[in-house]
């Protein structure tokens, strides 16, 4: 149940390479500089007995805790989600050693991984005993977290909060460089640069990438090897889209069977062929063929009800064939295009969507709804943003939703829909219209926009404080913009 | 008398390159056995298609004779809590590998039936047992997988299986079993597989049993299912206005023959989109069938469902 770290036997290259000293973590410096701070005043009476490493996955953050001990000399006690984590084993465990240092004096770093996963029946009453737990240790105590808002506002409260960024390509591939001189295998620097474009800041997932495909090809790496591992199945569907949507006439078969081959789920294909249906098709196809997509989405809904699989059989083929059919009525067979549209639902991969400088920007901006609405940055991030350039298409709309988030000139830009050729003036006009309006207009149209003003200063102070016991009042919801 | 052995297991792969139709994943799969190296893997796909014969396949061939103790199946859909992982798995995992293996295997079927607490519980397990333990997570889709596990994993992608992939397999048993087998016979065997394997050698091994002499009658008679070409039959005398003989041909199918309302339904939805007809005409075909079949799964009659089923068909011409 306890686990020492172990270490030499392990074949797994993100455990073997795992840095031993801080300052061979990659990336992060500030985080580390904080960990760093952080550990030096542990000691002292007055300070935060724990603290918490959020961030996307493999950026660093558990590589940096064992770094730190191992740096300290303190003895690691780790506790993660294959262990159990209920109230009463948590305060078992955890509670003397955070506390009793009598025995000996070196001290004792007790690491909860994937600590925003305490889970419900299982771990019942978890977070809580964590709580406790960091109130009362004397021992310091690293939490590890994806999403930090899923710890609840009173563990942050007595923690040290450290965030830790995706690590940039350019690192990634220099890490890999190093691996594979340490391991004496020949890989490309194309081929290197491409698995840290895969990977999208995530160190770990870079490495094993690169472990299994030395372990599968012999000889040098090239950027071809690359596209048979495993990250390939974007351009998959994508050649999926093309016979649905492209110029070569397919057969239905055809089509349906490449569908099939996908490894995505009917959920995740219709919003593929939904996204990109739409657009260029006169009025009559429009409607055949949203008319089936609809259908196709009534088995889907049928499947989840009744969890009865078979009905997808029906949604798959009447999303592939009314598509197909809606381009068959108009005459012409198909539509020549340069690139097709991801799905807006899919989780996590519109980091990756080609424009690398709107990142940031997306980010920002859901961070903003995060704050506002109170919800989980990785909610506002995958359901809200998508929606919100959804509602920029009216300016009236947009205006509001910009005076109640505070955007800036570029978050509206980029939330304006893309195809706009004047969508910088666009966005100008919308921040000068928004910022123009008098606060008490605002309120009276819309009641919750008009504080908000003060929402920010009350949201450092104030709300902080009370915020557990009348969160149901503050908490703004989705319906206050729409 | 000698028992029988269900030829399923009988005929499951010994060698990596016996398991047919996925020759792209083999490929990978081998040279990971020449280098007695791999990494976590993900095996996605429909059933029958190879997913658990090339990780037995591949065991047999790191392993030779200690491959039973080196390598265990679990079954996430037995159990798909937590406490598999806690328990179950991580006994297994933290044992070391017997003879001179560098590692084990664990293989997880229908891992993708595994809740998200349990997966997450997975994730480090696999971490931290990876100096001795390799995971192999079956499932249908890898999207059910959690993100933080498919990262730790290469995904393979296994396609449903060719009719050459079939035929090539089920003609081999045939000629060990010392069975006759026509090349409509097998046909009739991949039509009623619809790409799993295991259907296919059942289907087999069930006419078998019958005669030594394989016809494609037996296949369809055996598997409860209708000849594709009197299921083409039913759709296009529906479609011509011949409503009366449809209704003829359905009470052939299934009084006669004892063929659920169910299959028929299944088989004319796979056969209408390789008809001759026209495009819009086939959505719309497939839209009913859907419906139909929905309404007979919440309870309705299947005899009037389908009666009326055919009956619109009749009309259909007008419509479109």
């Amino acid at each position: 149940m306890i686990l020492m770290t172990m270490q030499g036997n392990s074949k797994e290259w993100t455990e073997k390479y795992r840095p031993k000293r801080l300052r061979k973590v990659v990336g992060n410096e500030k985080a580390i500089e904080e960990l760093k701070e952080w550990a030096e005043n542990v000691y002292k009476t007055k300070s935060k007995k724990a603290a918490i490493l959020h961030g996307p996955p493999g950026c660093g953050k558990t590589s940096a805790a064992y770094a730190l001990a191992s740096e300290r000399g303190w003895e690691v006690i780790e506790l993660n989600a294959s262990d159990k984590r209920s109230a009463g084993m948590i305060k078992s465990i955890v509670g003397p050693a955070s506390t009793s240092n009598t025995f000996s004096k070196t001290t004792r770093l007790i690491i909860l991984d994937e600590a925003d996963n305490l889970h419900g029946n299982e771990d019942r009453g978890g977070t809580k005993a964590i709580t406790e737990i960091v109130k009362r240790s004397t021992q310091p105590i690293i939490l590890i977290a994806n999403d930090k808002h899923k710890m609840g506002p009173a563990l942050q409260r007595n923690c040290k909060v450290i965030k830790f960024d995706r690590i940039g390509d350019k690192m990634v591939s220099q890490v890999l460089k190093k691996i594979s001189r340490v391991e004496g295998i020949e890989v490309e620097d194309k081929a290197l640069h491409a698995l840290a474009e895969n990977a999208n800041g995530d160190l770990r997932s870079a490495i094993n990438d690169l472990h299994a495909i030395s372990i599968s090809k012999f000889g040098k790496i090239d950027e071809g090897d690359i596209a048979t591992g495993e990250r390939d199945r974007e351009t998959d569907i994508f050649e999926v889209m093309k016979k649905i949507f492209g110029v070569e006439g397919y057969e239905m078969q055809e089509a349906l069977s490449s569908l099939y081959s996908l490894d995505k789920t009917p959920e995740e294909s219709i919003q593929w062929i939904y996204r990109n249906f739409a657009y260029e098709n006169d009025e009559e196809s429009f409607l055949h063929g949203l008319h089936y997509l609809s259908r196709a989405d009534t088995f889907l809904g049928r499947v989840k009800r009744r969890e009865n699989y078979k009905f997808w059989r029906y949604a798959s083929s009447l999303m592939v064939c009314g598509v197909l059919s809606a381009k068959e009525m108009q005459g012409r067979y198909g539509w020549q295009r340069q690139r097709y549209f991801r799905s807006p639902w899919q989780r996590n991969r519109w980091q990756a969507v080609g424009d690398k400088k709107s990142i940031p920007i997306r980010e920002a901006i859901a961070k903003k709804i995060a704050e506002y609405c109170k919800v989980p940055l990785s909610y506002a991030r995958l359901f809200v943003v998508p929606f919100l350039e959804f509602f920029f298409l009216d300016e009236r709309k947009a205006v509001d939703i910009t005076a109640s988030l505070r955007l800036d000139v570029p978050q509206i830009a980029f939330l304006v829909s893309d195809t706009d050729e004047d969508r910088e003036e666009k966005a100008k006009r919308i921040y000068q219209d928004a910022y123009a309006m008098p606060k008490t207009v605002i309120k009276g149209k819309k009641g919750v926009t008009g504080k908000e003003g003060v929402i920010k200063a009350e949201a450092k102070e104030e709300i902080i404080k009370t915020r557990e016991e009348d969160e149901a009042k503050t908490q703004k919801t989705l319906v206050d913009f729409f | 008398m000698q028992r029988e052995e269900i030829w399923t297991e009988k005929y499951r792969p010994r060698k990596l390159e016996e398991v047919v139709g996925q020759d792209a994943i083999i490929k990978n799969l081998r040279s990971y056995v020449r280098r007695r190296n791999l990494p976590h893997l993900i095996f996605s796909g429909p059933a029958g298609v190879g997913k658990t014969a090339a990780a037995i396949a591949m065991a047999h061939e790191l392993y030779g004779e200690t491959w039973a103790e080196n390598f265990t199946e679990l079954n996430a859909s037995d159990e798909r809590g937590i406490e598999v992982v806690r328990n179950q798995i991580k006994n297994f995992a933290r044992t070391m590998p017997i003879g001179n293996a560098a590692f084990k295997i664990i293989f997880l079927d229908e891992a993708d039936a595994l809740t998200d607490a349990a997966q997450s519980a997975l994730r480090r397990t696999m971490e931290r047992y990876s100096g001795t333990c390799r995971f192999i997570l079956s499932c249908n889709y890898s999207s059910k997988i959690i993100e933080p596990i498919q990262s730790r994993c290469s995904v393979y992608r296994f396609k449903s299986l060719s009719y050459d992939a079939i035929a090539s397999r089920i003609k081999y048993i045939a000629e060990i079993e010392g069975l006759k087998l026509t090349k409509d016979a097998v046909r009739a065997i991949n039509y009623v597989s619809v790409g799993d394997m295991r259907r296919a050698v059942n289907a087999l091994q069930s006419a078998a049993v019958v005669s030594r002499e394989i016809k494609p009658e037996m296949i369809y008679e055996i598997t409860a299912t209708a000849r594709p070409e009197e299921i083409e039959e039913l759709i296009t005398r529906a479609l011509d206005g011949k409503f009366f003989e449809a209704l003829d041909k359905l009470a052939d199918l299934m009084d006669d023959k004892g063929i659920s309302g169910d299959e028929i339904l299944a088989q004319m939805h796979r056969l209408v989109i390789n008809m001759d007809i026209p495009a819009r005409k086939k959505v719309e075909l497939m839209d009913r069938i859907g419906e139909a079949d929905y309404r007979i799964t919440e309870g309705a009659n299947e005899r009037i469902q389908l009666d009326a089923l055919l009956a619109s068909f009749c009309l259909s011409s007008d419509l479109l």
